[in-house]
């Protein structure tokens, strides 16, 4: 039986959006923990662990992405991706 | 086999290796692995990119300690990017799968994803797509090794084949190793045409597509004499082009030995003959051809090559090259010729509609006159280094000229200000190729100290003929009774007034119409510099006599196409070694 899906609604609040300094920091992130996490720009869908993917998401500033998470360490790994977002990624 | 016709817009003939660029940049042949080496291919490929991470590590490292972990960021987004495991298995997918070699996977796969990320909106995203053209270069170098091509960095000797050339991918070419273009769009006017020019190197434009086809490599022909492509030519074609580039060859051996000669008539009659340029290089193909001076010195390329508008030391640097190399022979620069379109940092015109008939050229220069003052400063300070003239491009009405003028005036001033030397009597002209202008050359002889008919545009506007129009091209003739009509008028009225008169476009260096300008009372020519020895040889050859005679003749005649064949006779039968075209 799975763990059900833990979702949460995150919004890009840094300048250049999720660029490539800022996607390596969620890869990075991503792999620590042992969960799945899915992240949505509206029907896009990319793995939290693939630079190239998420980076093709092209999500801007100001932009909703909704993070979903699956796996033993869900709740930590999806509270550690939200963190990067609400710290503006370190940048302004 | 496969023959294409395009627009010859620079003559000769090149035979070579097919290059493809594409829109970024060159491209990887597309090339096929025997199914038995897709093993070793995939080594191959798992040892490039473990050397290119290898490096990336390194690199990273060397920027963390330098400049602080900050600055390292983007060199872990590439490894991360590297080590992509999708970007992995659709790239051993390619191979595996396709038999697609190496390179050719690498260049399809990140060319892939560089355009998804060009789409994206945001321009910092999109940005990013740099980010994977590094990467692919990368792969592609160890991949590679040192045949990692690219246009500025050729190796050997290729003809570039492409859907269009931008001028920086143009200036920026490595001119040893670039033996002849074709563009699949692009007219007589384009910016190729004028650089293949000056490379003196054969192109083609206008061919339509067939890039699809031609993956590089290939040996291709292109002969710019009468605007054919020939793709993976047979062994009986090949023969005959390699015979004719030794004949060519031999010709121009022979025309060296005019390089010192004067270019007098057989009758005695002096005749000035300069060379037309656009980069500071082609000095050396002028003085080498024995030219008495540049008689247009086209500034467009400094406006072209770059994002930003060039500043007056730049403007300064590449005149001052060019007269310090003429020594103390006559050097005419022309005002900058473009299209608000044409210029990247300035506003895009709201209607531009029509843009032969629209903001370019002096019209351009009287709108955005801190441009065109930082141009005139620049002339103005290397007016000291030598024998300099400036002229303005497309003058249509005396308005216009005195405009030009006091801004020239007004910079002159400028410069006493602040004590910077110039040569106050710097003579001033105009180009004539504004049929208006012709009409009302009589008064605007009284305002000059010299004129220059651009035959291109005088043909363009007199015939209402686009000759980047495939469908009207052929009512574009230089030797159009009306044409030949305007420039026997300028010719005329500056000759009343002893003001001296050349022509410096593309008519003036075929030596079709050479006994007829001539015959016209022309004296002063300025050509495409590979022209020139041609010129001098007619020249040297004819008597006046004769060209007067010619231009009679050719007063009776109603057509351009009886002219054209007329004058074609005349050449082969008193000059027989130009005949056999």
């Amino acid at each position: 039986m799975p763990e059900p899906a833990l979702k949460r609604i995150v919004t890009v609040a840094n300048r250049a959006g999720l660029h490539a300094r800022a996607a390596v920091m969620v890869v990075t992130e991503a792999r620590k923990f042992n969960a799945r996490v899915v992240i949505a720009k509206g029907l896009h869908e990319v793995e939290a662990t693939d630079i190239l993917q998420l980076m093709s998401l092209g999500a801007a500033q100001g932009e909703q992405l909704s993070l979903e998470g699956s796996g033993n360490e869900a709740q930590v790994a999806v509270d550690a991706l939200e963190q990067l977002f609400l710290r503006k990624f370190d940048e302004d | 086999m496969q023959k294409l016709q395009g627009i010859p817009v620079s003559p000769g003939i090149a035979i070579g290796e097919a290059m493809v660029m594409d829109n970024e940049g060159f491209r990887i042949p597309r090339r096929f692995v025997a199914r038995d080496a897709v093993d070793d291919e995939l080594d191959r490929l798992a040892k490039a990119i473990e050397a290119a991470s290898v490096e990336i590590s390194g690199h990273r490292d060397a920027i963390a300690q330098e400049l602080g972990e900050k600055y390292a960021a983007i060199f872990d987004a590439h490894l991360q990017m590297l080590q992509d495991a999708r970007l992995r298995s659709e790239l051993e997918e390619m191979v595996r799968h396709r038999h697609y070699s190496s390179e050719y996977a690498v260049s399809r796969t990140l060319r892939h994803y560089s355009q998804v990320f060009q789409r994206l909106d945001s321009a910092h995203l999109a940005e990013r797509a740099a980010d994977i053209f590094d990467i692919e270069k990368r792969l592609l170098r160890h991949l590679l090794g040192h045949r990692r091509e690219g246009i500025a960095h050729l190796t050997s000797p290729v003809l570039v084949l492409a859907h269009n050339l931008t001028p920086s991918e143009t200036a920026n070419l490595d001119r040893r190793f670039v033996l002849g273009f074709v563009t699949e769009i692009g007219g007589p006017s384009s910016h190729t045409a004028i650089v293949a020019e000056a490379l003196e190197i054969p192109a083609i434009v206008g061919t339509g597509p067939f890039l699809a086809d031609v993956s590089g490599g290939e040996l291709v022909i292109i002969d710019g004499n009468k605007g054919f492509v020939i793709l993976q030519p047979d062994e009986e074609t090949l023969a005959h082009y390699r015979q004719e580039v030794e004949a060519n060859r031999s010709t121009a051996v022979r025309l060296e030995a005019l390089r010192d000669l004067p270019a007098t008539t057989a009758d005695g009659v002096q005749i000035s003959l300069y060379g037309n340029i656009e980069f500071p290089y082609e000095v050396t193909h002028c003085v080498d051809r024995g030219a008495e001076g540049i008689g247009l010195y086209r500034t467009e390329f400094l406006y072209l090559g770059s994002e930003i508008e060039p500043t007056e030391d730049v403007h300064y640097q590449a005149y001052s090259q060019v007269l310090q190399a003429m020594g103390d022979k006559p050097v005419t620069i022309r005002t900058f010729d473009l299209g608000a379109d044409k210029v990247p940092h300035l506003p895009q015109p709201e209607d531009e509609r029509n843009p032969c008939l629209g903001l370019r050229s002096i019209r351009l220069a009287l709108r955005h006159l801190t441009m065109f003052r930082t141009q005139l400063r620049a002339i103005l300070r290397a007016s000291v280094l030598g024998n300099l003239q400036v002229m303005f491009p497309l003058v249509s009405t005396l308005l216009e000229l005195r405009q030009a003028k006091m801004v020239l005036a007004d910079v002159m001033e400028d410069l006493d200000e602040h004590g910077i030397e110039f040569n106050r009597g710097l003579p001033v002209g105009m180009m004539v190729e504004v049929p208006a202008a012709v009409i009302m050359i009589d008064r605007f002889v009284e305002e000059v100290d010299f004129l220059s008919i651009g035959t291109n545009d005088l043909i363009q506007y007199t015939l209402a003929v686009d000759r980047s129009n495939k469908d009207v091209v052929g009512l574009y003739n230089p030797a159009d009774p009306a044409v030949l009509r305007l420039i026997a008028m300028a010719i005329d009225a500056a000759d009343k007034k002893a003001v001296p008169i050349t022509m410096c476009g593309q008519m003036s260096g075929n030596p079709i119409h050479t006994m007829l300008l001539l015959g016209l009372g022309l004296r002063q020519f300025s050509v495409a510099p590979a022209a020139l020895p041609e010129i001098k040889n007619i020249c040297r050859r004819v008597t006046l006599a004769e060209c007067k005679e010619v231009t009679h003749r050719v007063a009776t005649m109603e057509n351009a196409r009886d002219i054209t064949n007329y004058l074609r006779e005349e050449l082969k039968r008193r000059v027989p070694a130009f005949g056999n075209e």
